[in-house]
């Protein structure tokens, strides 16, 4: 009978190695799923570059030409992008002869713009800015 | 002898052991899976970014190109053109970028078999450049697979075409989706306004 005794495990030592087991089994399920929304947010990024690149690509012809701001939304994303003057001037004239002004005084008025582009799908928002220049003929 | 009551004999903890690897393994096969369907999704992620980048350099890079339709019985009279095709499901342009090769280069994009295509033929090679085409066994890559959709839209002087020929447009609208997504791809052609068409017409005719 002592030598049973000796073979056989005690209920606590079953229920800490149960425990070290769990312990083990909670901490990889959640390294796993700490990866997995890792890869979510890698995805999100993925499509965001796509969608990003077009919507600027499709905005460019309006936004601050027509729209100081535009919505909408595109490969799922939902977008809003609002302009704002940085700096204006007129083309450089050169003189080409003697007595001819010469300067900032030509026929194209340029106009520097700010865009911020806020781009928003399931939770994930993102903003980036950019510079964006329009020319206007003024006669 | 009330201990011994208590404990569990050894034939219990193996049986309660065996069932537990069971588990265990089964838990490590479906990580095993998890974690290979994660990394192909991680290479086809970057691999369709890695050819969106491709296509979008290639095709904002178009440029126009002007060709003679000349031919001594059907077209007498020269005839020039910019080279540009663009149908639904096709399109094929001259790009200052292409992926294969590092000089301009006449590329087909076409929709075949729920595939999205990529051939190029450098222009200046094996093929006649003022009629330029891509060839059987020119450089191919499939873009995209697996596609449900696949179609071209063209956009010129605000409005939107289906199918544009002889003409760049001003931007292109590729429309593509999965059976488990959809992506448009809105590319604007970087058009260089020293290379409009009265400049080059004046710079073909006067050769």
């Amino acid at each position: 009978m002592h030598n049973r005794s000796k073979n056989a495990m005690i209920t606590l030592e079953v229920l800490v190695s149960l425990m070290v087991l769990f312990f083990a089994i909670a901490t990889s399920t959640a390294a796993m799923k700490l990866y997995a929304s890792m890869q979510i947010q890698k995805q999100n990024y993925e499509e965001l570059y796509i969608a990003t690149t077009s919507i600027i690509d499709k905005i460019k012809s309006d936004i601050c030409s027509k729209n100081m701001l535009m919505e909408g939304l595109y490969n799922g994303f939902s977008y809003r992008a609002t302009c704002s003057l940085e700096k204006e001037s007129q083309n450089y004239q050169k003189a080409f002869d003697l007595g001819e002004p010469e300067g900032l005084i030509g026929g194209y008025q340029l106009r520097l713009y700010r865009v911020d582009l806020s781009i928003e799908k399931n939770n994930f928002f993102k903003t980036l800015s950019y510079f964006l220049m329009t020319d206007e003929r003024l006669f | 002898m009330r201990v011994f009551r208590n404990a569990f004999s050894m034939v219990e903890t193996l049986v309660a052991l065996f069932i537990l690897s069971l588990l265990i393994t089964t838990a490590v096969y479906s990580f095993r899976f998890i974690l290979l369907d994660i990394s192909k999704q991680e290479f086809l992620g970057i691999d369709r970014l890695l050819s969106y980048t491709q296509l979008r350099a290639s095709i904002e890079s178009m440029r126009y190109f002007v060709v003679d339709d000349y031919d001594a019985f059907l077209n007498p009279m020269n005839n020039l053109h910019y080279f540009f095709m663009g149908e639904e499901t096709k399109m094929s342009y001259i790009t200052q970028s292409p992926i294969f090769c590092d000089s301009i280069a006449v590329v087909k994009l076409e929709c075949k078999e729920q595939k999205l295509l990529y051939n190029e033929e450098p222009l200046y090679g094996r093929i006649d450049f003022t009629q330029p085409k891509t060839l059987e066994d020119s450089a191919q890559k499939i873009v995209f697979e697996n596609l449900q959709e696949c179609r071209f839209l063209y956009h010129k002087d605000g409005q939107t075409l289906k199918s544009l020929q002889r003409d760049l447009p001003t931007s292109i609208e590729l429309k593509l989706a999965t059976h488990n997504q959809a992506f448009d791809f809105y590319i604007n052609i970087a058009t260089d306004h020293n290379l409009s068409k009265a400049y080059i017409e004046d710079y073909a005719y006067e050769f």
